[in-house]
């Protein structure tokens, strides 16, 4: 028998829980700018990353 | 403290609130862990507000040292969520930048030129790769163009995954006026968008 079961995706859930509070309008309009909006994300250097990691490691 | 024992290959299934006892009791690479997780999310919101990389780039860091010596000094709220208070500590660093450089974010712009135009992604070229810098640029452009507060919440929501109720404590407001923030925001953000397409319809008329 196949055992069935809810995945877990808390990033997907918590931005549902915003839409739904949002109007039917907002909702609509905001899913459609979401993927656009992703496109915007950017990552810090490496070298930012590695002095912070260096940092972290010096006690 | 109890120490959770872990393998590199099982770090990835430790939760936030854990890493972070992991690295209070000594285990230093866990902050490489957190840093996969929340980097984009937390370096992304800085830039957007700050506009500029290497700033962007002076502020995050600053952040992850304060989060580190907070860490290390005991006085980490083990209640608090690991994202929103490094978001607070990065929120605060923005606003002490900008007290400090006597300037603000750019507000409101009444005109809403150069903005948003949408185009299909599919194999790119490099008039359209050129096309796709662009409208990431409008994009960027119109989000800066948002008032101060829209703009933040519309950032801490979208690219830093927080929730309105988190929002709305780290800026020190209601719920309620933190969501309608956002919804001012995104009919701000339609405006514009309605504006440049009603101008590139008329430019086209024009030729």
């Amino acid at each position: 028998m196949t055992q069935t079961s809810t995945p877990i995706h808390p990033k997907k859930s918590s931005k549902k829980e915003a839409a739904e509070q949002l109007l039917e309008p907002e909702e609509n309009f905001y899913k459609a700018l979401k993927p656009k909006l992703d496109e915007l994300y950017k990552e810090p250097s490496e070298e930012t990353i590695t002095k912070i990691l260096a940092y972290a490691k010096k006690r | 403290m109890g120490l959770i024992k872990h393998t590199p290959m099982r770090l990835q299934q430790v939760s936030d609130q854990d890493l972070v006892k992991l690295y209070i009791g000594g285990d230093e690479s866990v902050i490489e862990e957190l840093l996969r997780r929340h980097k984009s999310k937390i370096f992304t919101s800085i830039y957007l507000l700050v506009k500029d990389q290497y700033l962007a780039e002076d502020i995050f860091q600053d952040a992850f040292i304060k989060v580190i010596n907070t860490l290390r000094s005991g006085r980490y709220n083990e209640e608090g969520k690991f994202l929103p208070w490094v978001m607070r500590i990065a929120h605060n660093l923005v606003i002490d930048y900008f007290r400090k450089e006597k300037r603000t974010p750019t507000i409101t712009s009444a005109d809403g030129t150069d903005v948003l135009n949408l185009i299909q992604i599919h194999e790119e070229s490099a008039e359209e790769r050129i096309l796709r810098e662009q409208t990431h640029a409008d994009l960027r452009k119109m989000i800066h163009f948002l008032p101060d507060e829209q703009k933040e919440v519309l950032i801490m929501r979208h690219y830093a995954d927080l929730s309105f109720k988190e929002i709305a404590e780290l800026t020190d407001v209601s719920i309620n006026t933190a969501l309608g923030r956002m919804r001012y925001a995104l009919s701000n953000l339609r405006k514009m968008m309605n504006i440049k397409e009603n101008v590139k319809e008329i430019s086209v008329g024009r030729n």
